[in-house]
């Protein structure tokens, strides 16, 4: 195998996907290094369509195993029996936590990485969210603005294929849309309630990355449900299906999973990196490979881990991290806090198949300005949805009218789970750990994030204000929950290598290359300069395509 | 009733899923479903007892009961395997109260009473933790369970569409 590349890929998730596609279709031979072994479209989707009566423990899952190998991830919402093998193995890669200050490190460790099981939410982000932080001064202010980065959402979009309704918000930008999926009766009720009873406050279907119609030979969405077990007919976005197998098509690059990247070196002479240092896990085989272009995409902290874990006596503190902000200001969303109730009437209608996909009900806070009555800066965003209770609700008693009434469908229920920008705190920060290592001899991550009280405050204005929206749908029963409060349980970790202006308050410049090193260029979560509060993914689509097709021009000029 | 085969090729009119349907349940099939727990933490008396609690929670109707869905085997399966002992300690507490109590107003366990005697000694247990974990694992075990699931009115492991249907009162039926 040849060990040089036009450019080298680092991670197979979203963003490297998308960087691999973009990159052969400009012509380089790139080399994609996945941490994760390889699976395959359709062979590997052991959970897809199984029955949970296939499963020996069903929906209980194998408690044994999942305390002893998938502890942090078997607490995540659809972690299942039907696609445990997507998922990381705990106990063979630690990270550091201290007990006051937790951190859920969602991972996948499969070719396509968390592309396989994300949650398909996809929003534009608006001059809101590009202005925030210059605005109200939180964090520094980013390199780009909407414009900037508008047409590379409107390419991946039509690629990965959103299905939305357009609303013609300013701070919630419409896309390329297929087809919205439809809002059920209830829901509907409580858009015409919340659009008359709350000037400003919107209902929408979900933006997902969901097929509706069939696109480029994938097959349109069946409602089944489960997506994160897998899709024969590739209905949502993944790297395993749609970005990766483009790239293929160019006869342009080579997929190598299995291989753990430990760090890259530089020359000190031109400052570039030269070598990418690999651990191939099956064989602990210790590669090096070399690319003119380097494209960090291991996820957020996968990538710091690297960048941090680069240290030499050029680069002292880690590679590209002459400003020290590098593992600091990481951000995700808040995530788990709920309200929901009881909606009386409409017994006589219910839904059939199971859509992927929920309402949203995009940000209304501090839209123009800070609003007089909130004890917070930025906002937050709902996702939810209006089903009738199943099997799974209470009921007094026993036996026949027990059963039967279990049986019939229960009453409609909505729910509404908030999404909250957190702000970018330098206190917010990963580092390597001085001692622990892991089975391959890297520096283990250590995590020092909590949520601090900007995100205390608006998480309970979400609940105030998701209270008074279904009191005044007639919901009855209301109840609600602040969530746990854990970073990362969002799985929306972002920040940690931050683009900017000035290279002494950032790592990475306008078009998310390291202002230190000029053949790298980090473009996924990390690079986030602040967080908005709608889901980062799409983001993180458009701005590595951005960034490829900019890295390719300069390698046809010469520059690099 | 459409096999499982025969409604993946109904919804999504393609031959790519159906390839490797079988395979997948060949896969899953190396862990043998039906086994015994390799924990034995009941006897047959509490079997039995746990055994007549699931019918007169889920008893055969218009649809399966929890006997037919195998549901005692699935309760005690997570009884014995998956909880710990402190866990399924109420569980075991409260059968022998149980029993108890029936031998004391009977004469007899609670396995050999009459259905209305034993539908009136559940009954008092209804507030009691014993009560609550059970009719918990009854319920899940019965509808994830094949007999369970798919006797359900709109079982539709394959539905093709998302849309909304409403009950027409004069033929009964959703539309």
């Amino acid at each position: 195998m040849t060990t040089d590349f036009d450019a080298i890929v680092i991670g197979s998730g979203i963003s490297g996907g998308w960087a691999a596609k973009e990159l052969t279709e400009q012509g380089l031979k790139t080399l994609v290094l996945e941490r994760g072994r390889e699976i395959e479209h359709i062979r590997d989707y052991q959970g897809e369509h199984q029955p949970p009566w296939h499963y020996r423990f069903r929906a209980y899952g194998d408690r044994e195993l999942n305390e002893r190998d998938y502890f942090i991830q078997s607490d995540f919402g659809w972690f299942s029996e039907n696609n445990r093998q997507f998922w990381n193995n705990d106990r063979l890669n630690p990270y550091v936590v201290d007990e006051a200050r937790p951190f859920h490190w969602v991972r996948g460790d499969i070719l396509g990485g968390r592309s396989l099981m994300w949650g398909r939410q996809s929003y534009r982000w608006s001059d809101l969210d590009f202005e925030a932080n210059s605005r109200d001064g939180h964090g520094i202010d980013w390199p780009i603005r909407y414009r900037d980065i508008e047409p590379w959402y409107a390419q991946v979009e039509k690629f990965a294929g959103i299905s939305g309704q357009a609303e013609g918000l300013p701070h919630l930008p419409d896309g390329e849309f297929l087809k919205p999926m439809p809002l059920n009766s209830v829901e509907q009720h409580v858009k015409a309630v919340i659009e008359k009873d709350f000037p400003g406050r919107r209902l929408t279907i979900g933006r997902v990355a969901v097929l509706t119609e069939p696109l480029n030979g994938r097959g349109a969405c069946h409602y089944c449900g489960p997506c994160h077990n897998g899709c024969s007919v590739s209905a949502y976005f993944s790297s395993l299906t749609v970005t990766l197998p483009a790239a293929k098509k160019t006869g342009n690059v080579t997929i190598r999973p299995d291989s753990v990247v430990e760090r890259l070196d530089t020359d000190p002479q031109t400052g570039r990196v030269t070598d990418v240092h690999v651990v191939d896990t099956k064989t602990r085989e210790r590669l090096r490979f070399r690319g003119r272009l380097v494209f960090l995409c291991a996820s957020t902290v996968g990538s710091t881990q690297i960048l941090l874990n680069s240290r030499s006596e050029e680069h002292p503190n880690g590679l590209a991290n002459g400003s020290g902000v590098l593992g600091r200001y990481m951000m995700d969303h808040t995530f788990g806090t709920w309200v929901r109730g009881t909606m009386p009437g409409f017994l006589d209608r219910k839904t059939i198949g199971a859509r992927p996909n929920g309402i949203y009900i995009p940000r209304f806070r501090n839209l123009e300005g800070q609003d007089e009555d909130a004890g917070f800066v930025r906002g937050y965003g709902f996702q939810g949805g209006a089903s009738r209770e199943d099997w799974n609700r209470e009921a007094p008693g026993f036996g026949p009218a027990f059963k039967a009434e279990l049986a019939a469908p229960g009453p409609w229920t909505m729910g509404l789970g908030g999404f909250g920008e957190i702000l970018p705190h330098a206190g917010n920060r990963m580092l390597l750990d001085e001692k622990k290592v892991d089975r391959y001899g890297i520096p283990q991550v250590r995590f020092e994030v909590e949520y601090k009280d900007n995100e205390k405050r608006m998480i309970d204005d979400i609940i105030a204000r998701g209270t008074e929206m279904l009191a005044a749908a007639g919901a009855t029963d209301i109840r609600s929950h602040p969530g746990p409060m854990i970073m990362g349980r969002g799985v929306h970790e972002m920040g940690t290598a931050r683009m900017g202006h000035d290279p002494a308050e950032s790592v990475l410049n306008a078009w998310n290359q390291a202002h230190e090193v000029p053949n790298l260029f980090v473009t996924d979560g990390s690079c986030m300069t602040s967080g908005s509060c709608v889901n980062p993914s799409i983001t993180y689509m458009a701005i590595t395509a951005r960034a490829a097709n900019h890295a390719a021009e300069l390698v046809r000029e010469g520059v690099l | 009733m459409l096999n499982r085969r025969d409604l993946l090729r109904a919804a999504i009119g393609s031959s790519a899923g159906l390839a490797f349907a079988g395979l997948h349940r060949a896969c899953l099939a190396a862990v043998d479903l039906d086994a015994a727990p390799a924990n034995r933490v009941l006897d047959d008396a509490e079997r039995e007892i746990l055994t007549a609690i699931a019918d007169l929670i889920l008893p055969a109707t218009d649809t399966p009961g929890a006997l037919d869905a195998g549901v005692p085997q699935f309760v005690e399966l997570i009884l014995s395997d998956w909880h710990t002992s402190a866990e399924r300690q109420p569980v075991l507490d409260g059968l022998a109260a149980l029993d108890a109590d029936c031998r004391a107003r009977w004469g007899t366990g609670f396995a050999g009473c009459t259905l209305a005697a034993q539908t009136e000694a559940l009954a008092a247990t209804e507030d009691s933790e014993m009560f609550g974990m059970v009719k918990t694992l009854v319920v899940n075990g019965y509808i994830t369970s094949e007999a369970g699931a798919t006797s359900q009115a709109g079982y539709n492991p394959m539905p093709g569409v998302y849309r909304e249907v409403v009950f027409d009162a004069a033929s009964g039926r959703w539309a």
